[in-house]
Formats: C-alpha cells, structure tokens, sequence
C-alpha cells in the first residue's frame, strides 16, 4: 500500500523537472517508434548490402570442404537465419505494436497504456537490434569456415590426365 | 455544471505552490500502483478540477533521466480550460510536492 505524505516546500526548480518530465511521457511512445523504425531500417540496410550484394561471399559448394565442416557452415547459417527472423519480427513489434486486441476493461488510464507500451517496445527493440547483430555474426562465421576449414581428400587430391592417344 | 467544475469563473494559469497545496494533496489524492507507475488521482487543491498525475521512475531518453531527490513534484493537470495556460501546458499551474512511501 502506498500512503502519501506532504514533501518539502515546491521549487521553481521541481515545476520545471516535473513540465519536462510530463512533456518527455505524452510523446515518448511517438519517440520510441521512430527509433524502432531507424533501427529497422538501418538494420535491414546493413543485412541487405552484406547478403544480397554479396559483400562477404563464401565458396558456393560445402561439399568440398572436410568432413563435419559442411555440416558447421550449414548449423551456422540455420542459426543465423533463426536470429535474422527472430530479430525481424521483434524490431517489427517496436515499430508497429502488437498484433492483439486489448479488453477495454484492461486498458490502463492514460497516458500509463502508452508508457508501458513504449517500455514493452524498447525492450523489443533491444532484443531486435541483438538478434539482428548476432544473426549477422554468425553469417560471417559461416563464410569464414567455408573460407578457412580444410578441404575435403578427394577435393585435395590432384587430378587425374589420361594420355591422349593421337593415332 | 459537473461535480468536478468547483468554481464558475475559471481560474487564470499561474505558476503557484503553497505547503497547504501538499498538505491538502497528500489527504485527498488516491495512489494506484501500476506495473512501472503509480497513478495519483484527486481534486487540484487550488482549482479544484480532478487531476490525474502518472508518476514513472524512467522515461525513453536516458539524457532526462529523473533525479531520485526523495520526493515527487505534481502538477494540477486538470482538463479544464485556464485563461492564459501556456501551449502545450494543462491545468491551472499549480504545483506541489509529495512523498511516496510504501507501506507492507
């Protein structure tokens, strides 16, 4: 329970901290979306122009790497493809909101619902902008195995000429 | 009129405190604790109106973070019209200081 007590003669000083702060609450869930949106964008960019321009680039065919390697590049890209949509879907959530419907009788008294909306979308922000990070990480860490790890005997071993017969 | 429309001539804004505004605020005003907020309700003690103040411990933007000074500064935030309230200001200015304390 919370029980209220007189505080200390109010100062010019407190009016002010307490306008801003009243300010920076109606529009900070205007403020948390347009971040969400930056980093969604600048995000997107980022994975846009390392994926589908082919700024990193590994060899095309896992096959020719060792034993176990192709294995790794394709857990690696499975799990960056986990995060890449995982991430997504949370950076969209900061953006846009839930896709739910909220009983009326549920609704908290402004402008509370859009304070803890905009403290529920920083948190999907965060988890967003990390995911996105870590799914990128481990799309290097897959090129680089297939850049790296050992190639597979049959692809090391010298080819074969036969003789050509000329008669 | 409304219930809450206590005067029929609307006070004009003025940026004013009083000890009694904090003393009156702290018996008439009813806390409702939220997740991350309590929501204090109750009748301005200078005009009167119904004002509902949101209290947060963290707003987005960490550069405006709130100092923990040990008590908080409410605003009349009353809907009604006051001659002379500044643009994107509400209530009729008056302005007080409250401590919350939790009891078990």
């Amino acid at each position: 329970m919370i029980r209220l007590r007189p505080g200390p003669p109010a100062t010019v000083a407190d009016l002010r901290r307490a306008q801003q702060l009243a300010g920076l609450l109606r529009g900070e869930l205007e403020r948390v979306r347009a971040a969400a949106v930056a980093w969604r964008n600048g995000l997107g960019g980022l994975l846009v122009a390392l994926v589908g321009f082919s700024l990193i680039r590994g060899r095309s065919d896992v096959s020719t790497l060792a034993p176990g390697w192709g294995a790794l590049v394709g857990v690696l890209l499975l799990a960056a493809l986990v995060a890449g949509v995982a991430g997504a879907l949370a950076l969209l959530r900061a953006a846009h909101g839930r896709l739910t419907v909220t009983p009326v009788a549920a609704l908290p008294p402004a402008p509370l619902g859009d304070h803890l909306e905009a403290v529920a979308a920083v948190r999907s922000l965060r988890t967003g902008v990390g995911l996105v990070l870590l799914c990128t990480t481990l799309l290097v860490a897959a090129v680089g195995v297939t850049w790296y790890a050992p190639a597979s005997p049959a692809a090391r071993s010298p080819a074969v000429s036969l003789p050509v017969d000329a008669t | 009129m409304r219930d809450d429309e206590p005067v029929s001539s609307p006070l004009p804004y003025a940026e004013v405190t009083d000890e009694a505004y904090a003393t009156r605020a702290a018996a008439d005003f009813r806390p409702e604790a939220f997740e991350f907020a309590v929501v204090l309700s109750g009748r301005c003690p200078r005009c009167g109106h119904t004002s509902t103040t949101t209290l947060v411990d963290e707003v987005y933007r960490k550069d405006a973070a709130i100092s923990d000074s040990g008590y908080r500064t409410l605003l009349c935030e009353c809907e009604a019209e006051h001659p002379g309230c500044p643009a994107g200001l509400r209530g009729c200015g008056a302005y007080w200081t409250l401590r919350l304390e939790v009891e078990a």
